[in-house]
């Protein structure tokens, strides 16, 4: 709404009636020989007046209203963003104006020669618009070039292709700059030796200008001291930094929490304080990211299992997805986007987590795997069966590049290494840092009409329902509602939703899996012994985890 | 003066007004010549009546059953010939001074009293026509007004 008027019509005509009356009753007595019913008075003095005053006062009722915080809490969509951003600006919140999306591209090389990337050239995607964040130049492995900078060096892929990975930026903010891993990115000036172009990530932080009611949701953390304590407090000191101002859900379990099992280690089964877990979901949905990793040979697979092959190991190293929650798969490092959906995978064998502490950094009260689950400390090694390599092909110790596709909650080793820096960090309680525990939820319903409607536009109705899922946050419930009321904007004349499954995999800590399944809703069991409650518990989906069948129904008559 | 005692007077509006002859009125509150005039008994319902009869219907925020339709018709050029604007000039009197009369008691003079509106003559003229009007009050003053009418729409002009 406009803070000014710009249409008499837009007045209230029982305003003016009423301000008519006032003028009339106050001329009444002051100047009783005037001539107050129809006539020139009237129409050309009395009545614009009271039109004029009406319209001054209306728009003094829209500034004061949005002057007001009480007025602003009260109805957001009232005011306008310019006096709100006024307003929240003395409790220290800003408005997010929209961020633009980043990611990673992938570049697929025909030769193993020096590739520039100028920072010009312009990616698409989707109708979205990228450009790498530098000048970027791939690089031959031993290559001289390499000192170069911005240098990447290029890994060996199938078919005697090289490829190597740069930051991308979006050319303008919004969510549809989230474009997901496998996209294919088409060049406005195709690089000479590139022969493909694809995102290498799940992209994210892309996000649109938040409207007023999203913004007046924030000044509670506004209003909070942005120091350690409560649990309002730690949101306000991770939500002001300008890397987490879109985190979406924040759970901070401490003190008394059944979830806190590092306080709890004593002889007696009774909270022991001064051990704070915040889990997060930075992002709507996990992110899958694609590594070109390298792997170790160790010996022929029969070693360990079966089938022929060779077996090759792979070191995650703690700064590689900090936080991540499981390893998707390792593969042949493919050479264009319609492959890099379904390369050539190998049977992982055996995954050995282990905890990891660089040199002097402080170091969370963290006992074992258990505890260092989704946080920025934990490692693993990964085993894999290469059934195309042959052990009379390789040598003990040969390396070889691979792909390893993680899935995690981004900003989750920052957000640690956020909390744990000496200027920030608590004196009173260590804190760790973990990824929201997932529970990846598929989604399936079928949406009937009559043989004389449309399909609704299916693709728009999943990305609705996967921001009404994300939204729950720490909610412990995914009710089949809220998916039906996001689809439902979709839906006209005569169709109808039915036949909704919903069906979670809730991955624990301790990395056992517990399904959920119901057509009506699916609850967070609470089990704090596993860390799993719905303190813990984020529902993420995508549009790839939601199918949607269209079914025909007869229909009779107009 | 005395005629004003205990009068209640509205602003003259329609300037140089005479007794007799065809004069060409200024619609202005005060001219170069005087500082505003006021006006008392059947001039003043003159004018009351010429504002209602002139009002567009819907026209005035908070007032949207004042008014007549005639003007619309005119704007539109729906108002060619004689049978026309008689038809409509006769319905839109009627509605302004059913209006005029609601708001009137008995404890108005006479002479502001709206008593009937007659439509004298009508004379064509290139692009427009002339409407003489007689508002007669109940005290029987009248008062002759030559309304000029265009006869094309608003939007060929």
């Amino acid at each position: 709404m406009s803070l000014q008027i710009t249409n008499f019509d837009e007045l209230d005509t029982t305003r003016v009636q009423e301000l008519l009356a006032l003028f009339s009753g106050w001329m009444q007595e002051k100047h009783p020989e005037v001539e107050l019913s129809r006539g020139v008075f009237h129409d050309l003095v009395l009545y614009f007046n009271s039109v004029l005053n009406a319209a001054l006062r209306e728009n003094i009722n829209r500034v004061m209203q949005s002057n007001s915080l009480l007025a602003i809490t009260q109805n957001p969509t009232l005011a306008d963003p310019t006096i709100v951003d006024q307003v929240l600006s003395n409790f220290n919140v800003t408005r997010e104006t929209g961020e633009t999306a980043v990611g990673e591209a992938m570049i697929v090389v025909k030769q193993n020669i020096t590739t520039q990337i100028s920072s010009t050239i312009r990616f698409t995607a989707g109708g979205v618009s990228f450009f790498p964040s530098a000048t970027f130049v791939g690089v031959p492995k031993d290559s001289a070039d390499s000192s170069l900078t911005n240098a990447r060096v290029m890994v060996e892929a199938q078919n005697g292709a090289y490829v190597f990975k740069i930051p991308v930026v979006a050319y303008f903010a919004g969510a549809s700059g989230n474009i997901t891993k496998g996209t294919t990115l088409v060049p406005d000036v195709a690089p000479s030796n590139v022969s493909a172009i694809f995102a290498a990530v799940d992209f994210i932080k892309g996000a649109d200008p938040i409207t007023n009611v999203e913004y007046i949701a924030k000044l509670s953390t506004g209003l909070a001291a942005k120091t350690i304590g409560g649990r309002k407090s730690f949101n306000a000191l991770i939500r002001t930094q300008p890397e987490f101002k879109l985190t979406r859900h924040i759970s901070v379990v401490g003190f008394g929490d059944p979830e806190q099992l590092r306080d709890q280690r004593g002889l007696f089964p009774v909270s022991g304080g001064g051990r704070v877990d915040i889990y997060v979901q930075t992002h709507d949905i996990a992110q899958r990211t694609d590594h070109i990793v390298t792997a170790r040979y160790i010996g022929p697979s029969d070693t360990e299992v079966a089938a022929a092959g060779t077996v090759w190991e792979i070191a995650i190293s703690r700064d590689l997805y900090p936080g991540f929650y499981s390893v998707a798969r390792v593969a042949k490092i493919p050479t264009n986007a319609a492959y890099a959906a379904a390369p050539r995978e190998y049977t992982i064998t055996k995954s050995t987590p282990a905890l990891f502490w660089n040199n002097g950094e402080y170091k969370p009260d963290i006992a074992n795997i258990f505890e260092a689950a989704f946080t920025r400390y934990k490692t693993e090694i990964i085993r894999f069966v290469d059934d195309d390599k042959k052990s009379s092909e390789v040598n003990v110790g040969d390396t070889a590049g691979y792909l390893l596709t993680t899935v995690g909650m981004p900003l989750i080793g920052q957000m640690q290494d956020f909390l744990s820096g000496n200027d920030v960090r608590c004196r009173t309680a260590d804190v760790v840092v973990r990824a929201a525990v997932p529970c990846f939820t598929s989604i399936s319903f079928k949406v009937r009409r009559s043989a004389n409607e449309t399909d609704p536009d299916f693709a728009s109705m999943k990305k609705d329902i996967v921001a009404a899922v994300a939204k729950l946050g720490f909610s412990g419930e995914l009710s089949a509602s809220t998916i039906t009321t996001a689809a439902s904007a979709y839906l006209t004349g005569q169709q109808s939703i039915n036949a909704i499954d919903i069906f979670g995999k809730l991955l624990r800590p301790s990395g056992d899996v517990v399904y959920l399944r119901d057509p009506e809703r699916i609850t967070v069991p609470n089990d704090p012994a596993n860390m799993v409650s719905a303190k813990t518990v984020v529902f993420l989906t995508s549009v790839d985890d939601i199918a949607i069948t269209p079914e025909l129904v007869a229909s009779y008559g107009d | 003066m005395a005629i004003y005692d205990n009068r209640v007077y509205d602003f003259l509006a329609l300037q140089n007004v005479k007794q007799s002859g065809e004069t060409q009125l200024g619609l202005e509150l005060f001219t170069a010549a005087n500082s505003g005039l006021i006006c008392i008994g059947v001039q003043k319902l003159a004018q009351r009546w010429l504002l209602e009869f002139l009002t567009e219907t819907g026209s005035m925020v908070g007032l949207p059953t004042r008014g007549t339709n005639f003007m619309t018709l005119v704007r539109q050029g729906r108002l060619r010939t004689t049978a026309a604007i008689t038809a409509q000039f006769h319905f839109a009197a009627h509605v302004a001074r059913l209006t005029l009369s609601a708001e009137e008691n008995d404890t108005w003079p006479d002479d502001e009293r709206i008593a009937e509106v007659k439509l004298q003559s009508i004379a064509f003229l290139p692009g427009y026509a002339k409407l003489y009007v007689l508002v007669a009050s109940r005290a029987g003053d009248t008062r002759e007004i030559i309304m000029p009418v265009s006869t094309l729409p608003k939007n060929l002009m």
